[in-house]
């Protein structure tokens, strides 16, 4: 093995064990950043210093809705351009003194609104898999590539676990609350949390452990309750009745995940479908708390005190002006869709309907949990859409994830397949702070689910 | 006989006395430099998180409680969504749906008829920026914000339209900033901006129990402006419907100088706020103990004062100047445990601790004489050690010094002397000096003792107890 094929990660993992010297670190690594950002459209900034300080470092991305200090913090939109936070997420506060290393701030959907496609007002980031694909985000394909230990990014509707499970990888979203949100620019507050990408469940364990904890600036967070592994006799799946029936679910999704039913079975895990009514309601439950939130969160975008302005006639014109010409199509389409379905007249048939339903899936979420460790479905219903495809504004590809998000509960997706070239991933939702379990589960299924590693 | 009658319902604004806004730790103090007292939370920047200031509730809580309310079993908050370039996240949080206190009511007394107005809502929200414009609004080229009350905690107090005039408009106010100072949880200061009143005035038949069209009426930056602006609207209206006409809904200046009330131009009309709970702020259940443990820590009310004090023998006068401030009416009920006489007592304080005050620009709080003291002199002059004449002169000298009357007293050698041993050598010693006086009294000019008395004041130095001395006088006069 020549050391002009190592990856970003092996480099520094020699780093750590004194193989490769901090200069050598300084040349290399950004040296392969860029071939992967020429390759994949990754990066939105990549660092400038590339200096680990004392190992271990583990190299890490985040993607660029998660303020930095040390780099810009766009949301991939031109709204931000050159928007500088002048504070630093404290989730990844946290990551660095663990020694976390930023290597640079990834692509994704311009403010993480979109389904998943990881398309930003800069580029479009491919599937290192398959470059015909789209990866879903930047800190995904980086990851895929050996280009990152951990991508750290936002789930709000699921967009994380579906670039990882579109990149092969393994997505975490944990219990609202486990890690700090503040920094994160959210477009839905009561959805959305900092998780990670890695290339496996192991290192997802070790980054999460990373940046949990409470943070006095965010009070949503909480000390996390100690893991109660209620596992360790073997564990109870429930599937929720119906996963097979969700539209636009390919035959190769559906495949794999029977497969990974089968490959439970042989495990002698429980396994069982429990009656769920819910999962046609999902999608749309979560586009209009989403978008009702998104309207709100998204109103300070006005060219008043930061970001970019137009100048108008008058102040209302100002502002007509401004977020016409600086938000995407796909953003302004879902903050109409919230002023729609939260405005004075829909409110109740729309917003408050979507409310009642979150309760209702959160009820039903919590009383199958009682009786079952995990829930398990599918991680979408279809693998990476090409190049070509384009979304509408619900397509239905947080079908199965947007469930963890309406309920609070951490989810986990690892890849369990494949449907021809691309990767087919699974999800557990687990209890409200039981990642430990879950991960542990997870761990299994990765055991049994075969990998192929992609190198750039 | 008017045929119409006014209906009257302000909306206060009142400003919290926390030292931290109602989502951050930046300061609230008056007098900043622009954007001197602003983080990422009150500017709104990408990524901030709120963080609720649990003292702001307490002191809604509070204010609630003081005004009779009930007290909402979750405290949470709503956003308010619109654009406005002095609102920096482009909503405002407030409480649309569960506002802290409901169905409270403030009684007082107008023109000596008692009146209950019954209070509909108090609920938290917070400030907005100030936009300052180059001159005139409309002929200045650029408008710059400062933040700096961006995110100060603010109580909305909403009545009932339960008022129905303008003065009974103004002496509600009165008495809500009186009851709000009392439970010290705002300055309440209208000039300074740190209470604020809108006014919705409607007019209906006399009698009628329909409510006709309203306006709101803004800009009055005083108890005055308030009385005057909600006259004016009053008159406007009654114009309009004695002529047959209708009074159109919309919101309405005062302009104090030319005396008139004006339409706004308003571009923002879409009120369409979209009130949705913020997910980023957790909810607060305010349990049973803190919220008893708040209604303790009240001080005694202006109307129980009223009641109390009347009750000691005040005229209604009295009761009112020293129960209007809450530092006043403390200190008369510090100085009335050790003196009794109660209208003494209000006189004094009402006379010269008011005017010594005011001379002084001072602040009950900031008087050098205790409630003790005082109490002290007035025993003093009581028990007849010095006249009520130098006891002002005394009390001059102690406000100035904190000194005790006593010590006071002694230094200025101003001890009455009411010993009638010694008054009667001096009183011997008058009467011999002048005899042709005597001699008048003999021959019925009784009004010679005057002169007589006068002596004696003068050999003692003023110092004589004047009574006295006019007794042995009459005394010895009848006698020799
Ligand atoms: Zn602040």
């Amino acid at each position: 093995m020549t050391r002009d094929n190592l990856t970003v990660k092996e480099l520094f993992c020699l780093y750590n064990r004194g193989a490769v010297t901090r200069e050598e670190l300084k040349v290399k690594v950004p040296e392969i950043l860029e071939v992967i950002d020429n390759r994949y459209h990754a990066f939105i900034s990549r660092a400038t210093d590339f200096d680990p300080g004392v190992p271990p470092a583990y190299p890490c991305v985040a993607a660029d809705n998660i303020c930095t200090e040390s780099l810009n913090t766009t949301c991939g939109s031109e709204m931000l351009l050159d928007y500088r936070s002048p504070f630093t997420a404290s989730a990844l506060d946290k990551a660095r003194s663990s020694g976390f290393f930023l290597l640079g701030k990834t692509n994704l959907d311009e403010f993480g609104i979109g389904d998943c496609t990881g398309r930003s007002f800069f580029k479009t980031t491919f599937n290192p898999l398959s470059q015909d694909h789209l990866a879903g985000s930047g800190a995904a394909a980086v990851v895929a590539v050996g280009g990152a230990v951990a991508g750290f990014a936002s789930d709000a509707r699921g967009g994380l676990r579906q670039s990882a499970s579109f990149c092969g990888l393994t997505g975490l979203k944990p219990t609202y609350g486990r890690v700090s949100r503040r920094g994160l620019i959210e477009y839905a507050s009561s959805l959305d949390q900092v998780g990670v990408i890695t290339a496996g469940v192991d290192d997802a364990t070790f980054a999460l452990r990373c940046i949990s904890g409470p943070d006095s600036k965010d009070p949503a967070s909480q000390e996390s309750p100690p893991d109660q592994d209620s596992t360790a006799s073997g564990f109870r799946v429930a599937v929720p009745e119906g996963w097979d029936r969700v539209s636009g679910l390919s035959a190769g999704v559906k495949s794999v995940f029977n497969k990974t039913l089968s490959l439970l079975a042989e495990l002698k895990v429980e396994a069982a479908e429990v009656p769920f009514s819910y999962l046609p309601l999902v999608s749309i439950t979560a586009a209009i708390i989403g978008a009702t939130e998104a309207f709100s969160n998204l109103a300070n975008y006005d060219g008043v005190r930061f970001g970019k302005r137009m100048s108008g006639d008058h102040l209302q014109d100002m502002y007509v002006k401004t977020r016409t010409a600086f938000f995407g199509r796909r953003v302004k389409e879902f903050l109409t869709f919230g002023a729609f379905v939260s405005s004075g007249g829909n409110y109740r048939e729309y917003f408050l309907w979507a409310q009642q339903n979150r309760g209702a899936i959160q009820r039903r979420l919590m009383a199958i949990l009682k009786d079952y460790d995990f829930l398990l479905l599918p991680t979408l219903p279809f693998t990476a859409p090409t190049l070509a495809e384009s979304s509408g504004l619900v397509n239905g590809a947080d079908v199965y994830t947007a469930l963890a998000n309406l309920a609070g509960l951490p989810a986990v997706t690892v890849p369990a397949g494949f449907d021809g070239r691309l990767p087919v991933g699974v999800q557990l939702i687990g209890r409200p702070f039981a990642e430990a379990a879950l991960l542990k589960a997870a761990k299994l299924l990765e055991e049994q689910g075969g990998r192929e590693v992609v190198a750039p | 006989m008017k045929r119409f009658e006014p209906v009257i319902g302000l909306e206060v604004h009142v400003e919290l006395l926390t030292e931290t806004k109602l989502f951050c730790r930046c300061a609230t103090a008056f007098g900043a430099l622009p954007n001197e007292q602003v983080c990422e939370i009150c500017l709104g920047l990408p990524g901030h998180r709120p963080l609720l200031n649990k003292k702001a509730v307490e002191y809604a809580i509070r204010a609630a409680l003081a005004l009779n309310c009930e007290i909402a079993e979750q405290i949470d908050f709503d956003r308010k969504n619109y654009f406005y370039c002095d609102l920096p996240k482009g909503y405002q949080i407030s409480q649309f749906f569960n506002p802290t206190g409901t169905n409270g009511y403030v009684d007082m007394v107008v023109n000596g008829t008692a009146r209950r107005i019954r209070i509909r809502q108090i609920h938290m929200e917070e400030d907005v920026g100030k936009l300052v414009h180059q001159g005139e609004i409309m002929g200045s080229a650029t408008s710059r914000v400062d933040f700096n009350r961006a995110g100060i905690p603010l109580v909305e107090i909403v009545t009932q339209p339960d008022l129905r005039s303008a003065e009974e408009a103004r002496i509600f106010l009165q008495k809500l900033r009186t009851i709000l100072l009392y439970a010290g949880v705002s300055d309440c200061k209208m000039e300074e901006g740190s209470m604020r009143c809108d006014a919705n005035v409607s007019l209906r038949p006399v009698g009628s129990g329909m409510l006709g069209n309203k306006t709101e009426l803004k800009n009055m930056n005083s108890f005055r402006s308030v009385q005057r602006g909600i006259e004016h609207e009053i008159e406007r209206q009654e114009e309009i419907l004695e002529e047959g006409g209708h009074v159109i809904p919309e919101t309405r200046h005062f302009d104090e100088n030319r005396g008139l009330t004006r339409a706004m131009r308003s571009k923002f009309q879409a009120a369409d706020y979209r009130c949705f709970p913020d997910p980023n702020i957790i909810p607060v259940i305010p349990d049973k103990d803190w919220v008893a443990r708040i209604r303790e820590s009240l001080p005694e009310m202006p109307d129980s004062r009223t009641a109390r004090l009347t009750g000691l023998g005040l005229p209604p006068y009295d009761v009112e100047i020293i129960t209007s401030d809450r530092e006043l009416a403390d200190f008369y009920d510090a100085a009335c445990a050790s003196y009794r006489e109660a209208k003494t007592l209000s006189n004094w304080i009402m006379g010269e601790f008011v005017r010594l005050l005011n001379a002084g620009g001072m602040k009950v709080s900031e008087s050098r004489v205790t409630p003790g003291q005082l109490a002290a002199l007035l025993a003093l002059v009581d028990n007849g050690v010095i006249s009520g004449k130098s006891a002002k002169e005394v009390f001059e000298e102690m406000f100035a010094t904190g000194k005790d009357a006593e010590a006071v007293i002694t230094e200025k050698g101003l001890t009455q002397i009411s010993d009638s041993g010694e008054l009667e050598k001096i009183a011997n010693k008058v009467i011999a000096a002048n005899p042709a006086v005597v001699a008048d009294f003999k021959n019925g000019k009784t009004k010679a003792i005057g002169f007589l008395v006068g002596q004696v004041m003068k050999e003692t130095r003023g110092q004589a107890n004047p009574q006295v001395v006019n007794k042995i006088l009459a005394e010895k006069l009848n006698n020799c």
